[in-house]
């Protein structure tokens, strides 16, 4: 925190620095400006605009930046490429909080009041200021309103609101009772735009506080209630922005010009002349012009379209297991190079027993670690590999990835070697000794040891399941596979009625802010629903956890209130040790490195870097900075 | 007839009503409702899920009211105001949905329709006229595999054949450039540069289907004393076949308008899906998937409705073509 602070109060004062000197602006701003339809460019630009090194060098402007959006349902590339323009930001190394639209922020000592500071003079894309009306219309008027949604939970103040103080034009304060350790990581995750997507002088027509005329606004509108005509208008205040509606103003690098709606084949953006970036010698970003979107129906249409060379930097819909060989076949006749993105989870697929499930017997059975131990013993995680996902990845536990601070090697490996003598063994020292006619052991109830593992549809890890079926059965365990389809699953799992389950291995990453495969956090905690129902509801509901467990959640709450950095991430080390003694469910494969395109003309893009949604990338790594220069070649990435 | 007319138009109103029923049902069938497939989507792309939130949601569509309340909600709209509903998945009406993208699937599936008709008609008279020939056999062979081949298999490596071959732009009516560009000469030159693609797929299976029937039927007429007395009148063979055994061959032809009208609509939705057309099945799939059922069920609503209609368009036409079927003569 305090390192995050300094940090802030640096570029402060180089932003201070570069307001002596002056700005300039794309051509066609610049003649805009000359005949006097736009303000000049220091006008439109905040008091102290954010300075963004570029990666390789300073840009040229021009050029159109094309890609594609896969269905009506991929608006998550919107606000990875265009979007992302919270209060605070991620910096690109994914390593710290940074200021964004908020210039600067304080924190006092017990974490309990988060004081924001604006840039002043900052504008919405239409020349109106953003400042902190529009922070207390978003609070009072949209967050805290219960007809249009609820504040995200952990901007609770345990079940009660905090209190927003709006203490002047540009400074604002959020208080708490209880300390928010991870506030500001929270407030920089690629979701939480809550207070930086409501300009306030354009939604008050569609709101009934304050327009007097809404009765006939919701005729014109055919809606039936001011609730849909204000989701309409502010492209869905939930589940999180959409992209509907080009009209309302937005603090986005381009403005939208072509709703997402389903009916525009192109979704296209073009350059804001109120951007509040600059880069260091002041020229204003984004140095592209506009940024086009095609919407096509299906990936693999989407991913002809990279290979023929048409998108200029995309990863999304292309960048699967069984798309990569035809994305590298035709390198050469496409004319581009790679970027690759390190994924964030630490699995491709984690095997999962339900450990408070409905069946006394199988609870008995699953809560051994040795049974587990067993398990994760008897799967051929290199046949795994080689069958289901190219040959890519190696055996991982669900354990942190190599590249994040809480990486242990004993973690991330325990267990991982195939051993079916090792897992007889174990399974022998539990006294499960006697076999059927088949050969399957039976377990503590006489019965053959059967565990029904259910797939959700439609993910990659469906080949995955006749070979682990094989490989249980070598040591007496009888699994069987059952695809479902997805929001069964998802219902399954929350009503505590899976047996086993398998999913991805989110968290490799950003761990603190999605433990879930650590300890029972919340219900994608498939392993123990009833415990993280314990957790969640705060002890009335679900089932009280194992004293490891417990242990495990007063630390994470330590984490959630603890200020100082040093120390959350010593509290949260000893949760991860708990973990990984406890062995919550069993890890298989480590993803390898995704890969995308881009065009061999574009420069300022790292040739890797973090992939995720907290994280969402590419918007990090400042995608306001790329250009177009000469051609060149760049050897992909190999992790 | 007007009492013919009348009768079936009687007729088609139960069937409506039992039809809005098992749609809507059918729709709700799956486990879950829209927010479980938006928060498994929204899962899959890694977004924040959070609870609270999806609830307020969840009242704002009224999901946890029974089904019942739901179904009168829905249809009350349709048959009072018109009003078809509003999509979750676009928070836009759905009639302004549907609307948007009929054009491009009336165009559409009025070309393959032709190019069906111009193709399947000639064949399947030469066929039968020339039963067992080597062309009737070549024919019958194409005509198989047309039907035998999964539609978007053809869609696939059509359209791969455009992209590396012609070097067209994959997917999709439009080259990138006239995506968004306002309607002119070189837009339209350019669709129909991209056309035939989806026209070819969704044209072979109708085809090879067309084909047998007219040759079937053909094969029954040919044989018949008519044909022989037309024939001994002295008629040459081309004439004698087309005045009288190829109109009554024509029957099923008027028969199957009753099915294309809502193909019309749901523009063969797989092909669509495959090729990246900007139809309505994309869009029916999408709502599908996603569990958006006031967009899914006006849909198959819709796509009902308009299969009640053809068929009744049918019934008329082929009782004003033929006369045993006006007068209700059996045999």
């Amino acid at each position: 925190m305090t390192r995050c602070f300094t940090l802030s109060i640096a570029l402060a004062l180089a932003g201070a620095a570069a307001t002596a000197q002056t700005y300039s602006q794309a051509p066609a701003f610049e003649a805009a400006a000359e005949a006097g339809d736009l303000p000049p460019v220091v006008e439109r630009l905040p008091e102290t605009p954010m300075i963004v090194e570029p990666l390789e060098s300073i840009g040229t402007y021009g050029g159109t930046w094309n890609a594609a959006l896969t269905g009506s349902g991929d608006r998550v590339w919107l606000t990875r490429t265009v979007g992302y323009e919270n209060l605070v930001r991620w910096n690109p190394e994914w390593t710290e909080v940074i200021p964004n639209v908020a210039r600067s922020w304080d924190v006092n000592a017990d974490g309990t009041e988060f004081t924001f500071t604006l840039r002043a003079g900052h504008k919405w894309s239409d020349g109106d200021p953003f400042d902190t009306e529009d922070i207390d219309f978003a609070w009072n008027d949209v967050l805290t309103n219960p007809d249009l949604t609820t504040p995200p939970s952990w901007l609770m103040d345990g079940e009660q609101l905090p209190e927003l103080e709006i203490l002047d034009e540009t400074t604002f304060r959020f208080i708490f009772r209880e300390p928010k350790g991870l506030l500001l990581d929270h407030l920089a995750h690629g979701n939480a735009d809550y207070f930086t997507r409501y300009p306030a002088h354009y939604l008050k027509q569609f709101h009934p506080d304050y327009a007097e005329d809404i009765d006939a606004r919701i005729a014109e509108a055919g809606v039936d209630t001011w609730v849909d005509l204000f989701n309409q208008k502010a492209s869905d205040v939930t589940p999180s922005y959409s992209y509907r509606n080009p009209e309302m103003p937005t603090l986005f690098a381009w403005t939208q010009v072509t709703a997402y709606n389903g009916s525009s084949p192109v979704v296209r953006f073009e350059r804001n002349p109120f951007y509040f970036k600059v880069d260091p010698e002041g020229q204003q970003l984004p140095y592209i012009d506009d940024v086009r979107f095609q919407v096509t129906q299906d990936r693999e249409v989407t991913l002809l379209k990279a290979i023929g060379g048409e998108l200029d930097f995309q990863w999304r819909r292309i960048n699967s297991v069984a798309q990569r060989p035809v994305l590298f076949q035709n390198q050469e006749k496409g004319g581009y190079n790679f970027h690759a993105r390190v994924n964030a989870n630490m699995n491709e697929a984690i095997f999962y027993l339900n450990l408070t499930s409905k069946d006394e017997t199988k609870r008995q059975l699953y809560n051994q670690k040795d049974f587990r131990a067993a398990l994760s013993h008897a799967f051929d995680r290199q046949e795994i590999i080689d069958t289901a996902f190219a040959g890519l990845g190696e055996p991982y536990q669900a354990a942190p990835r190599p590249e994040s601070i809480y990486y242990d090697e004993e973690f991330a490996t325990q267990f991982t070697e195939h051993d079916p003598d090792r897992a007889n063994t174990l399974l022998d020292g539990l006294g499960y000794t006697k076999r059927d006619a088949r050969g399957i052991r039976l377990g503590p109830d006489g019965q053959p040891i059967r565990i029904l593992l259910e797939m959700a549809s439609g993910k990659n890890f469906i080949d995955v399941g006749p070979l682990m079926e094989r490989n249980l059965e070598e040591v007496g365990i009888d699994l069987e596979v059952r695809e479902i389809e997805r929001s069964l699953y998802e219902t399954k799992q929350i009503g505590n009625e899976l047996d086993a389950g398998i999913w991805e291995g989110d968290g490799g990453l950003g761990v603190e802010l999605d433990p879930r495969w650590y300890f029972p956090y919340n219900w994608e905690s498939g392993f123990a629903p009833l415990w993280s129902d314990w957790y969640t509801s705060g002890g009335t509901e679900g089932e009280e956890p194992s004293e490891a467990a417990r242990r495990q959640m007063e630390l994470f709450d330590q984490v959630t209130a603890e200020p100082d950095l040093e120390t959350r991430q010593k509290l949260m080390g000893e949760l991860m040790d708990i973990a990984r003694d406890e062995f919550w469910a069993i890890g298989l494969v480590l993803p390898a490195p995704q890969y995308g395109v881009t065009n061999k003309r574009l420069y300022n893009v790292p040739i890797s870097f973090p992939g995720s949604f907290p994280y969402p990338d590419p918007a990090p790594v400042n995608p306001q900075t790329f250009f177009y220069g000469e051609p060149r070649d760049i050897e992909p990435y190999r992790g | 007839m007007l009492r013919y007319i009348i009768r079936r138009v009687l007729w088609a109103i139960p069937i409506l009503i039992g039809v809005s029923i098992v749609s809507f049902f059918i729709i709700q069938l799956p486990p879950g409702n829209y927010l479980t497939a938006l928060m498994a989507s929204m899962r899959a792309t890694g977004e924040s899920v959070d609870m609270s939130q999806l609830q307020t949601l969840s009242e704002r569509y009224g999901l946890d009211e029974p089904m019942i309340v739901q179904y009168w909600k829905w249809i009350s709209g349709i048959v009072l105001r018109g009003d078809f509903g509003q999509s979750f998945l676009y928070t836009r009406p759905v009639s302004d949905l549907l609307w948007e993208r009929l054009g491009l699937t009336f165009i559409l599936a009025f070309t393959s329709m032709i190019f069906v008709w111009l193709i399947a008609f000639p064949i399947g008279v030469y066929s039968a006229v020339r039963k067992y020939s080597i062309g009737d056999y070549v024919m019958t062979f194409v005509g198989f595999i047309g039907l035998a081949t999964p539609n978007f298999l053809i869609a696939l490596i059509l359209m791969y054949v455009s992209f590396t071959v012609f070097g067209q732009s994959a997917g999709g009516l439009f080259s990138p450039q006239y995506l968004d560009a306002p309607w002119s000469w070189a837009k339209f030159a350019d669709m129909m540069s991209k056309i035939w693609i989806p026209v070819v797929v969704i044209g072979t299976a109708g085809t090879a289907a067309l084909i047998r029937i007219m040759r079937a039927n053909m094969l029954d007429e040919l044989p018949k004393t008519y044909v022989d007395a037309a024939r001994a009148r002295g008629l040459s063979g081309a004439h004698a076949v087309t005045k009288y055994p190829l109109r009554v061959a024509l029957n099923p032809f008027v028969s199957r308008i009753g099915w294309e009208l809502p193909e019309l609509i749901s523009g063969a939705t797989i092909t669509a899906i495959v090729l990246s057309l900007p139809t309505t099945g994309p869009l029916l799939l999408e709502a599908l998937l996603a569990q958006d059922m006031y967009l899914a069920g006006s849909f198959i609503m819709m796509l009902s409705v308009l299969t009640v209609i053809g068929t009744l368009i049918s019934d008329l036409l082929l009782a004003w073509l033929d006369p045993r079927i006006r007068q209700g003569v059996v045999g």
